[in-house]
């Protein structure tokens, strides 16, 4: 066996990858490095359109997302939460996934300062989990009120002030579908975006972003952000790193690991690859 | 904060470090403490499944019920007839209600679907292949259409003589050399397509790990602990895979 071969070999034991990446994501986040960060077009879009949003603006949050997910996506809804707090927004919270309820707690533990602000029942509501996937999300679009008698918490939500100004899709400023998936992207573009040209605001997994870019070339979707290096971009906007912010070196740290095996793996393929194909020659 | 839920906040983050430790330890090598963190988690998330379940109907179908909104019976007897499968004679009743989830549930995506998939698409890709004041949209747009075009002809099987295999000659050559150059296209863009599909996959994979190792430090007793359990578990497990595998010849 030969010295490629062997550190071949060695590279290719599973358990020494997995080791690193944890070592230095751990070691990263114990010493961040404060590595400077660009802003992307797409994220200064999104802060302009929040930005360009009128006093009292009427949002419909849809909380799509479970713990493992809440890294990437929960530090996005709350740099928006707190971009839109001065302009006295109204908020209703849905999640039709059923992780929501679990997760809007530590949205409200995450953004305490925008939740101290508003009053439950007339600037912000939490309808909780909605079973019925799209037929759910088309009959929100019909009205609210009607459609869900109670919100999270057993609360009537026929005496709610927020549903005065902001129960039917066309009352809304913008949908805000914070998601790790690409299923109820499509509902709320067929049963808001389309009927009801109510704008669609995208906060989502970088790795569901190959899949629902079309939306955002296509118009449909008013904005697109995804992945934590977003969410961080974001945070720098409002003037206010958190918890995307403080990631951003371990990321970095990993992917220069992630690249470094790449490039090593490709290295050691090739003079094998080349050896086989003499071997074979002969 | 009171003591309470201190307490509870302290011990939730600490069954929560442990369980991570536990679960992240398969990459290692399984052992018991994956095991049992593993069955927690199918567990958990079936009574968490059912308590929500039976919450939506609470809130759904019988709190409506009690404030007298009698409409809402037809849609329980619906969901009821789902269970009629367990009662061989009238299982045949229990079709009726998938045809009626299936049947409203199409009914309302495909109303608005040909315009959200089809329409909007086609015509966000008729892209101006030609603005003199930005030539990098220029190209942009050049290469987008050309990717469009080239993915859509290597999913056309049957369109072009010789495409795959026979001879062509003259025109006929001409046009399947074009063809074959447009899905050449195709196959490199959607490869693109694919390497940013996994490097996407990698960054949400990272986020997720640095998510949980956050949760970790915030929780440093419990996890050093959970570690040193699970070094032993791994330990006892390498040893009694030593001790069950027949010695080699």
């Amino acid at each position: 066996m030969s010295a490629i071969d062997k550190i071949y070999n060695f590279l290719s034991i599973k358990q020494i990858l997995y080791g690193l990446l944890l070592v230095i994501v751990l070691w990263i986040l114990l010493n961040p490095i404060g590595l400077p960060m660009g802003i992307s077009t797409s994220t200064r879009n999104v802060y302009n359109y929040v930005d360009k949003l009128p006093q009292g603006a009427k949002v419909l949050v849809d909380v799509y997302y479970e713990p493992a997910a809440a890294t990437e996506v929960q530090p996005m809804l709350g740099a928006m939460l707190r971009q839109i707090l001065p302009k006295n927004p109204k908020i209703v919270f849905v999640s039709t996934i059923s992780t929501g309820p679990a997760m809007f707690p530590k949205l409200q533990a995450y953004v305490p300062d925008v939740f101290s602000k508003l009053k439950e029942g007339d600037d912000w509501v939490y309808l909780g989990y909605l079973a019925g996937q799209e037929t759910a999300v088309a009959a929100l679009a019909k009205g609210i009120k009607e459609y869900v008698a109670q919100d999270n918490y057993g609360k009537s939500t026929a005496n709610m002030a927020i549903f005065n100004v902001a129960d039917k899709a066309a009352d809304f400023n913008v949908v805000v579908e914070v998601t790790s998936g690409t299923d109820p992207i499509e509902w709320f573009i067929r049963q808001w975006e389309t009927p009801f040209k109510t704008p669609v605001l995208l906060f989502c997994l970088s790795v569901i972003a190959p899949s629902v870019q079309p939306f955002l070339s296509s118009g449909q979707a008013a904005g697109m952000l995804t992945g934590q290096k977003a969410a961080a971009e974001y945070e720098l906007l409002i003037n206010k790193p958190s918890a995307a912010v403080s990631a951003m070196d371990a990321q970095s740290g990993a992917h220069v690991l992630i690249m470094i095996y790449i490039v090593l793996g490709n290295l050691l393929y090739w003079p094998m690859r080349l050896r086989e194909k003499g071997r074979k020659s002969k | 904060m009171t003591a309470a839920p201190a307490l509870l906040d302290l011990l939730s983050a600490g069954i929560g470090a442990a369980l991570t430790i536990w679960l992240f330890s398969f990459a290692f090598k399984d052992n018991l403490l994956y095991k049992l963190a593993e069955h927690l988690f199918v567990g958990v998330s079936a009574g968490f499944s059912w308590a929500l379940a039976l919450d939506s109907i609470m809130k759904t179908g019988i709190v409506p019920l009690q404030k007298g909104d009698a409409t809402i019976i037809i849609p329980m007897l619906i969901g009821l007839i789902f269970f009629m499968k367990y009662f061989p004679k009238f299982s045949w009743i229990a079709r009726f209600g998938p045809a009626f989830v299936l049947g409203i549930g199409l009914g309302i995506a495909v109303s608005t679907s040909p315009e959200s998939f089809v329409l909007r698409q086609i015509s966000a890709s008729f892209l101006p292949l030609w603005i003199p004041t930005d030539p990098v949209m220029t190209v942009t747009n050049i290469l987008m259409t050309l990717i469009v075009w080239g993915g859509l002809t290597y999913f056309t099987f049957t369109l072009v003589p010789g495409l795959r295999g026979g001879k062509t000659s003259g025109a006929a050559s001409v046009w399947t050399r074009g063809y074959k150059l447009l899905m050449t296209i195709g196959i490199y863009g959607m490869m693109v397509g694919f390497g940013a599909s996994f490097a996407a996959t990698i960054v949400t994979r990272v986020a997720f790990l640095i998510g949980r190792l956050g949760d970790l430090l915030a929780a440093p007793e419990a996890s050093a602990i959970s570690f040193i359990l699970v070094i032993l578990a791994i330990g006892y497990a390498y040893r009694r895979e030593r001790k069950t595998t027949p010695p080699k010849p």
